[in-house]
């Protein structure tokens, strides 16, 4: 067998004895285990390395100089030399048959570092305008204690809303005043913690430690989709993986060690708890990730083998999902059931629509667009490469887990982002099989087993270059319109802190950081979001296109128009509006009657309105 | 009854304490709460969620004891937040102290049938994981 480096007790094992030796195994190659190898210098070099680099990199950034391309055309050179040596540092590490556990874990956590602390470090504020939404929605979550009136689309948090609660209830623990501090670094914090439930899930199919990191460095260089921000998704997949790390460690395939109870297939109770408990949060904070649980619990109870592992997990997940919706999600479920019947109707649009409007985009999101999507119909390929390479991936679940949100993709386009959510949810298991792809073998042996490892990283290494590389296009790809200014963000405090309650807020995009504080008062316009014909008469006409939507306004609630740099660059970039509308309607609005300029700064100008009669 | 199960036990009370009598924001209030908060209900619970035999060296066993302290934690605040804002009867003070609760609770109970499940100890490599499953071993570490 030999299986002897393992993420677990490769020590232990060696010392009972219990394994078969042979060359090129660690065990075989006891006689070298005190000299510091070549490749084990420079591996250990290399990390320290391309950090210092990477960091140093990050002095002189000009964020003001985005595009198309978003962070990939002001990143300097030094900041690519050092991304491309970390992964070279990591294939080196993944050749030597006796790097620890300990630099596994440094390689993968400096690749996290670089791709995601990079903005945190460099933004001023926080990133994303979603981001920016959820801090709003705790905020409104603690003014209110609880349910928040008067949400309008923002309702929707107000029936899944575990990750606001739990927020709500953190801050006034520690007595914090916003969760903009922490929110900030998110990314980078919430990688580094999914790291341990990945490991966790990857340990339950193989004991292999190579393919346990390489898989975790896989899942990095993949994970493009940028579900990682302060939001109900991260919080929802971060549990969703370790449920299914939890019941993967319990299937008779499993390759952890196991009690009586699990290899009869039965669940010891304060385990069967533990996974339920976590279901329940997923169900109660995530409309998406419940469905998403038990389409993979479906995939999973398919082989016979499983079934009395998974089904109690699936049946309880079921029963915990319609009590939910049954109860505290009726409200929302029941007004929007007909968009969902549809939905199912559908699935063809369902499948394409995150694909679709690329037509107008602007010429390097075009390319950006592309390559995000070659490098997600080239992990599946990968992945189905590896299931006809490595026959003995077939007897885990990974395939399975694998083509589980593939029915979701038929079923609801979720607002176009559902092709992009069935990725994030195949990535773990389609991280795994691509490195069992570049780093494992058939189950043949070797030929010459101690020299395949170093054979294999010379063809991994442009690979992982290339997945990293797709994955720069896709991640910061849009980074002009997800970066704010100081500038934009007082815009966007401005509104909250003066607009009276009932004052209407209207912006072109939701690219606007503060945009949804005091979301329960005031209601919210986004011209992007209307009907092709209101836009279409704002772009002739922004002040005609406007009246429309502002025709309420009067001293007591007056109207207020923001406009801003990051709105601009999302226009540009989603090609919506045509590029320029920003300025156009600034242009008009200034020389109109009735709007009163009330902040202006480089990045941002907000004008109130006050009804035509003012 | 160890000392960390005592410390678990107590850990709740010490932030109940912290949040009662320090002022927001103070920073010796945010690392305890915190603390508190990402780990300790978590930690207690994964206790609960052991299979019998586990080992100190067992880098999986601390993996997993890890993950759940803090998804398990994490899960617990929701669980018991949730019903309270549903409710509109929410207060810290409330919330914190069914967290304490449980998890001194937690902590304290024996498990059920703890010895009960403890197998005998074998040598982790020796596990016969893979057999009568059929399956082609995977690969071994090179």
């Amino acid at each position: 067998m030999g299986k002897l480096q393992t993420l677990t007790a490769g020590r232990v094992a060696s010392l009972t004895g219990a394994v078969t030796r042979r060359p090129g195994t660690a065990a075989g190659e006891r006689h070298s285990s005190g000299r510091i190898t070549a490749l084990q210098w420079a591996s250990r070099l290399i990390l320290p390395a391309a950090l210092a680099l990477w960091l140093l990199s990050l002095r002189h950034v000009d964020l003001a100089g985005m595009r198309d391309y978003g962070l990939l055309q002001v990143l300097p050179v030094l900041f690519w030399i050092a991304l491309g040596l970390l992964a070279l540092g990591f294939c080196l590490a993944l050749a030597e048959r006796r790097t620890t556990g300990g630099w596994f874990a440094g390689y993968v956590l400096g690749l996290i570092a670089v791709i995601h602390a990079t903005p945190t470090l460099l933004y001023p504020t926080l990133r994303y305008s979603w981001a920016w939404k959820h801090v709003a929605v705790v905020d409104a979550v603690i003014r209110h204690h609880g349910e928040v009136p008067h949400a309008d689309k923002l309702a929707i948090y107000n029936q899944w809303p575990g990750f606001f609660d739990l927020n709500a209830f953190f801050l006034q623990a520690t007595g914090l005043h916003s969760a903009l501090g922490y929110a900030t670094w998110t990314p980078p914090v919430f990688n580094a913690v999914l790291l341990a439930p990945l490991l966790l899930l990857h340990r339950t199919v193989t004991r292999d430690r190579r393919l346990i990191w390489g898989a975790a460095w896989v899942y990095y260089s993949c994970s493009w989709v940028g579900q990682d921000y302060f939001a109900p998704q991260a919080f929802a997949f971060l549990l969703f993986v370790t449920v299914i790390a939890l019941v993967m460690g319990q299937l008779p395939t499993s390759a952890l060690y196991r009690t009586s109870e699990t290899r009869a297939g039965r669940w010891p109770v304060g385990r069967f708890v533990v996974v339920m408990v976590l279901a329940a949060v997923i169900i109660s904070s995530h409309p998406l990730t419940p469905l998403m649980l038990i389409s993979a619990l479906v995939a999973l109870s398919l082989p016979r083998r499983n079934r009395r592992t998974v089904l109690p997990v699936l049946a309880g997940t079921v029963v915990l999902a319609v009590i939910w919706d049954a109860t505290v999600a009726r409200p929302y479920l029941s007004q929007n059931l007909g968009d969902f019947l549809n939905s199912l109707l559908k699935p063809d649009t369902n499948v394409v629509s995150g694909l679709a409007a690329l037509g107008a985009a602007a010429p390097g999101q075009v390319v950006v667009s592309w390559i995000d999507r070659g490098l997600s119909a080239a992990v599946f390929v990968l992945a189905a490469v590896a299931f006809l390479a490595r026959p003995w991936v077939r007897r885990t679940g990974l395939p399975l887990l694998l083509v589980a949100p593939v029915p979701l993709l038929a079923a609801n386009a979720y607002g176009g982002e559902m092709i992009f959510r069935a990725y994030l949810f195949a990535l773990p298991a389609a991280s795994l099989l691509i490195a069992a792809l570049l780093l494992g073998r058939s189950a043949r042996p070797a030929p010459e087993p101690g020299r395949r490892p170093r054979l294999g990283v010379l063809a991994a290494y442009p690979l992982m270059l290339a997945l990293l590389g797709g994955l720069m296009f896709g991640y910061y790809g849009k980074e002009s319109a997800n970066y704010f200014t100081q500038e934009e963000v007082a815009a966007g405090r401005f509104v909250a802190a003066t607009a009276p309650p009932g004052s209407t807020v209207v912006s072109l995009t939701s690219a606007v950081p503060g945009l949804y504080l005091r979301y329960d008062e005031n209601p919210q316009v986004q011209m992007d979001e209307q009907d092709l014909q209101d836009r279409r008469r704002l772009v002739e006409d922004p002040v005609k296109g406007l009246e429309g939507f502002i025709q309420r306004a009067d001293p007591q609630q007056p109207a207020y128009i923001i406009l801003s740099r990051a709105q601009a660059a999302d226009l540009y970039q989603r090609g919506i509006l045509p590029g320029g509308t920003v300025q156009r309607m600034d242009a008009a609005l200034a020389k109109t009657p009735g709007f009163v300029p009330v902040y202006r700064s480089k990045d941002a100008v907000v004008y109130r309105y006050q009804g035509a009669k003012s | 009854m160890t000392t960390t199960r005592w410390g678990l036990a107590l850990s709740g009370w010490v932030a109940l304490a912290a949040v009662t009598l320090l002022p927001d924001a103070l920073v010796l209030r945010a690392v305890v709460t915190t603390a508190f908060l990402l780990v300790c209900p978590g930690l207690a619970a994964s206790r609960w969620a052991r299979p019998g035999r586990r080992r100190f060296t067992d880098r999986t066993a601390v993996l997993e004891t890890g993950v759940l302290a803090l998804t398990l934690s994490l899960s617990a605040a929701v669980l018991v937040v949730e019903p309270l804002f549903l409710s509109g009867t929410f207060t810290v003070t409330r919330a914190l102290l069914v967290l304490a609760a449980v998890t001194s609770v937690l902590a304290l109970l024996p498990r059920p049938g703890g010895d009960r499940h403890r197998e005998p100890q074998t040598a982790p490599d020796a596990d016969p994981s893979t057999a009568g499953t059929g399956r082609s071993e995977p690969p071994d570490a090179e």
